[in-house]
């Protein structure tokens, strides 16, 4: 009779527990969508609201357009990812293949730690350091590259510890199995283990790709935060995130402006929600092969 | 009008608690964000002053002193008087006829100047080359026309100037917009600073950068160098008299006839509190006791 009773308030407090963060989920997804415009002003098309049109709120007329935003955070995204995926993947393979199980037991710790430290942290760090060595030879120091350098340095954990994750995931007995073969072992590595191990390894870059993406503070300091079309790495740039911050407080609610930032808001969530989707996709596939 | 939803929310709450504890024992007081670091300020010093209200004022009761601050924005500083949120706003710019005409002839006072001034660091080459911008120079600049340093006058070198800026949140952007730029638009390269803090920093540290920033940053920083605009200097004098054009007031208002409780606060910010005003950064408008 105890027992029925503790399970029933168990079953049922769990599943109350999931309606709320389901329903939680649910209403914040809501609130964005129900808050966001597209386009956000009378007389501004879509496609420079998304593409073509400068961002500058408090000029006469004011203009409302996010491309400027896009394009850096992709370039930053898109290079700290480039730059964090081949030490991830060796940090991963190490970790995985070659550690001794007491360098292993101090080292995933540590890769933790890494993934724990505050954004403002990193982004101090890169700008009382990264910054002012660029400042040598460039006006500023403040650049695309400097905040794709210290957001690869905080998508490395996240990379790493996926890609391991799926390189030891990869059963010991096929590994066993190619070496009796008598094939070396970094042969039996990169013809069986690796290969067996991509789509998880994938799916870690793209989950760093997501991670890249949400991150604010730390872009927002390193980029300049400087609303034009980067045109390259040593220029500056605004990142979506870093607008958001930036322009948010000092919107009046349901204002024009208010509208863009959160339609920005609207695309910037709905990219990390695809991303995570294909995760989910490819992490099912994985698994399904790794059952056969 | 600028407003931040987040914290006149939080205010909001904040008021309903308050008024739910305290409710004639205490004052509310809200509106801009510029004004709200020296009005919490002075706030704590009159609680400080003033433990009780018999204190301030000998027909009041014994009740202890308080005084709620917030900001909201000083568009909230004028609704939030006209629908009894608060019974002080804080106001960055000079009321409109419709505010003066809707609030019924409010108590309304200058407590404060906040002046913009431009800036670079002293080992800037501009420091040496000149004394002062016209208006018509500081547009060239900040709209990105003028990048380099010689076209500002061939003797300098041709290196890019870095423009620095507050975000828009800053009530400084706004009057430069109005008053400066009028038409042309703020260089898309700028870079923004959330705080003024930041951008000092930068500032002091780079050769090329210039800045137009709230006064009070500047004046007692010995490695920075202030210019004139159109030939006036941002003295507190030329500042408060007008004759240097960017700036503008900030007002504190309270409803006509409002209680003795909510006059002793005015007037206190107007006295004791100037002494505030400067340290803040920010230019009094009457004798610092």
């Amino acid at each position: 009779m105890y027992d029925t009773l503790g399970d029933a308030l168990l079953r049922r407090g769990s599943l109350l527990a999931l309606c709320v963060a389901v329903a939680l989920l649910a209403l914040i997804v809501g609130f964005i969508v129900s808050e966001s415009r597209l386009p956000p002003a009378p007389g501004l098309s879509l496609s420079d609201f998304l593409f073509f049109e400068r961002w500058d709120p408090s000029g006469q007329p004011p203009k409302y357009g996010i491309g400027h935003a896009w394009v850096a955070t992709l370039l930053i995204v898109g290079l700290a990812v480039a730059l964090a995926t081949p030490l991830a993947l060796v940090i991963a393979v190490f970790l995985s293949e070659i550690a001794p199980p007491a360098v292993r037991s101090l080292a995933e710790p540590m890769l933790q730690l890494l993934a724990g430290i505050p954004a403002v942290v990193y982004g101090f760090v890169g700008y009382a350091t990264l910054v002012p060595l660029l400042e040598r030879w460039l006006p500023t120091g403040e650049t695309i590259l400097i905040a794709a350098v210290v957001l690869a340095l905080m998508v490395l954990p996240f990379i790493a510890a996926s890609a391991a994750e799926a390189l030891s995931l990869v059963g010991r007995d096929l590994r066993r199995a190619g070496l009796s073969l008598g094939v070396s072992r970094w042969y039996a590595f990169s013809r069986v283990t690796l290969r067996k191990a991509t789509p998880g390894v994938l799916a870690g870059v793209i989950l760093g790709m997501g991670r890249g993406l949400g991150e604010t503070l730390a872009v927002l300091m390193l980029a300049g935060n400087s609303p034009i079309f980067p045109d390259g790495l040593l220029s500056r740039g605004q990142p979506l995130t870093a607008l958001i911050a930036t322009d948010l407080g000092e919107s009046a609610i349901h204002s024009e402006r208010y509208y863009a930032l959160f339609s920005a808001g609207l695309l910037l969530m709905l990219s990390v929600i695809a991303i995570n989707l294909l995760v989910l996709q490819i992490k099912r596939k994985f698994i399904g092969a790794g059952r056969n | 009008m600028p407003t931040n939803s987040r914290l006149s929310a939080a205010a909001l709450l904040a008021f309903a608690a308050a008024a739910a504890h305290a409710q004639d024992a205490s004052i509310r007081v809200g509106g801009s964000t510029t004004a709200l670091p020296i009005i919490s300020t002075c706030a704590a010093h009159f609680m400080e002053k003033y433990t009780t209200w018999d204190k301030v004022d000998p027909a009041a009761g014994k009740e202890q002193t308080v005084v709620y601050v917030t900001g909201g924005g000083s568009g909230f500083g004028v609704k939030g008087l006209l629908n009894g949120t608060i019974d002080v706003g804080l106001v960055s710019r000079d009321l409109k006829d419709t505010e003066i005409t809707s609030l019924n002839q409010p108590a309304m006072h200058v407590f404060a100047r906040d002046a913009v001034a431009i800036a670079t660091n002293t080992t800037n080459p501009l420091a040496k080359a000149k004394q002062g911008f016209s208006s018509a120079e500081l547009a060239g600049i900040f709209s990105g026309q003028m990048q380099q340093l010689s076209a500002l006058d061939s003797r300098l070198p041709s290196k890019t100037m870095v423009l620095l800026t507050r975000d828009a949140s800053g009530g400084v952007t706004e009057i430069f917009q109005e008053r400066v730029m009028k038409e042309q638009r703020l260089a898309a390269g700028r870079l923004q600073f959330p705080s003024t803090a930041a951008l000092i920093r930068k500032l002091e540290t780079n050769d090329a950068a210039i800045a137009f920033v709230s006064a009070g940053a500047v004046g007692q920083d010995s490695q920075l160098k202030m210019y004139a605009v159109d030939g006036v200097t941002p003295t507190q004098e030329n500042i408060i008299n007008g004759k240097y054009a960017l700036n503008r007031p900030m007002l504190i208002v309270a409803k006509a006839n409002a209680p003795a409780k909510v006059q002793r606060f005015v007037e206190y910010v107007l006295g004791d509190c100037q002494a505030t005003v400067r340290e803040m950064g920010f230019v009094p408008v009457r004798a610092v006791r």
